[in-house]
């Protein structure tokens, strides 16, 4: 249950504890009091978030999924996984459970790479709700033109970094 | 929209532990939740839907430890790294440091999108290029560590997350250079 990824981290929690309590102790108290209230706040809908992936991955039948953007579909599946990615209106509760049931699916690695930058970097739902009304729609014309081509070039990346040192 | 032309010396946005939208949307994951369970009941067998529920619970003994870790080093970073600094340091960098400031400072800002446009609008207004904030906008969303160790890690485990983000790393850069090659003006249409 510990692995060392865990234990990494709350060496580092322990580490910041440290340096803030030399400096201002005050936020020792106030980051183990946010800490809790978010762990609340998080641990239902990670929960729920691993159950429905669950659920569908058993559901989702993993022929098309392999075919269309598994490890063999090379930069089709990398620009089509980009094109889902960008559509996935939503924050990180649905899209990374979403990733869990891609890759249990048949999914390559290169290709949810792809799915999961195009999520992050074009947002269309972040860029209605937060960047246009607050950085106007030049300004948001601009992000997003240069940001097009960067979720493709993340899955062929990703794609030469798996040639190279293979993962599993 | 007043709050965003007062400068980078906006006071710092404060953390909500719980917003409004969080009892809407665990409602609508909740739903999500029984639909996929019934569903798989009913296709697949109760034998599937057991095997899934169990798996699952073993994949939440192994996140949860994580995830409080996760927490941990996300609240201290944030209340250690004020806002106020970080908005200074992206609006000084120019040119390729600037873009190299703003993509690290974007990586270790946490915190959603509700505190982070605000602070790069004010930035846009006092006169920061259009490079250091794309940087910055690309680098917080897809390099941020705060999503990388509450769902990433956890997810997706430590050698996937190493793999993307080794793959990721040039992408605020290449946004920033062709940010600068499109043709086009950022100013906001000054209506009110």
């Amino acid at each position: 249950m510990l692995d060392l990824s865990t234990i990494i981290l709350f060496l580092i929690a322990l580490g910041l504890a440290v340096v803030a309590a030399r400096r201002q102790p005050h936020i020792v108290k106030q980051g183990t009091v946010m800490s809790v209230e978010r762990f609340l706040a998080v641990l239902p809908r990670m929960a729920l978030a691993i159950l429905a992936a669950g659920f569908v991955s058993k559901l989702v039948p993993s022929g098309p999924i392999a075919h269309h953007i598994g490890p063999d579909s090379g930069i089709y599946g990398i620009l089509l996984a980009s094109l889902i990615g960008a559509f996935i209106p939503s924050g990180p509760s649905v899209s990374f459970p979403v990733v869990v049931v891609l890759l249990q699916a048949g999914a390559g690695f290169p290709q949810v790479v792809a799915f999961l930058s195009a999520w992050s970097v074009v947002a269309l739902h972040r860029v209605l709700i937060y960047e246009i009304p607050l950085m106007g729609w030049r300004f948001v014309v601009v992000r997003v033109l240069a940001s097009l081509p960067l979720a493709p070039l993340s899955g062929v990346l990703a794609q030469v970094i798996i040639d190279i040192f293979p993962m599993k | 929209m007043s709050e965003t032309t007062k400068g980078p010396q906006e006071p710092l946005p404060k953390f909500r532990a719980l917003p409004k939208s969080i009892d809407r949307s665990l409602i609508v994951m909740i739903v999500m939740v029984i639909v996929a369970g019934v569903a798989c009941w009913f296709v697949e067998g109760q034998e599937a839907f057991m095997e899934s529920f169990s798996a699952d619970l073993v994949m939440m003994m192994k996140i949860v430890p994580k995830l409080a870790g996760a927490l941990l080093v996300a609240s201290f970073l944030q209340l250690m790294i004020p806002r106020k600094l970080v908005a200074k340091w992206i609006g000084e960098g120019s040119g390729a440091k600037g873009v190299a400031i703003a993509t690290t400072i974007g990586a270790m800002t946490p915190g959603g999108p509700m505190t982070s446009f605000p602070m790069v609008s004010a930035l846009a207004e006092s006169g920061t290029g259009r490079a250091p904030l794309i940087a910055y906008l690309v680098s917080w969303s897809n390099l941020g560590f705060q999503r990388l160790l509450i769902w990433e890690l956890p997810l997706l485990g430590p050698t996937f997350l190493i793999m993307r983000y080794i793959a990721c790393l040039p992408l605020p850069f290449l946004a920033a250079w062709l940010a600068t090659k499109i043709p086009m003006s950022i100013e906001k249409d000054k209506k009110s």
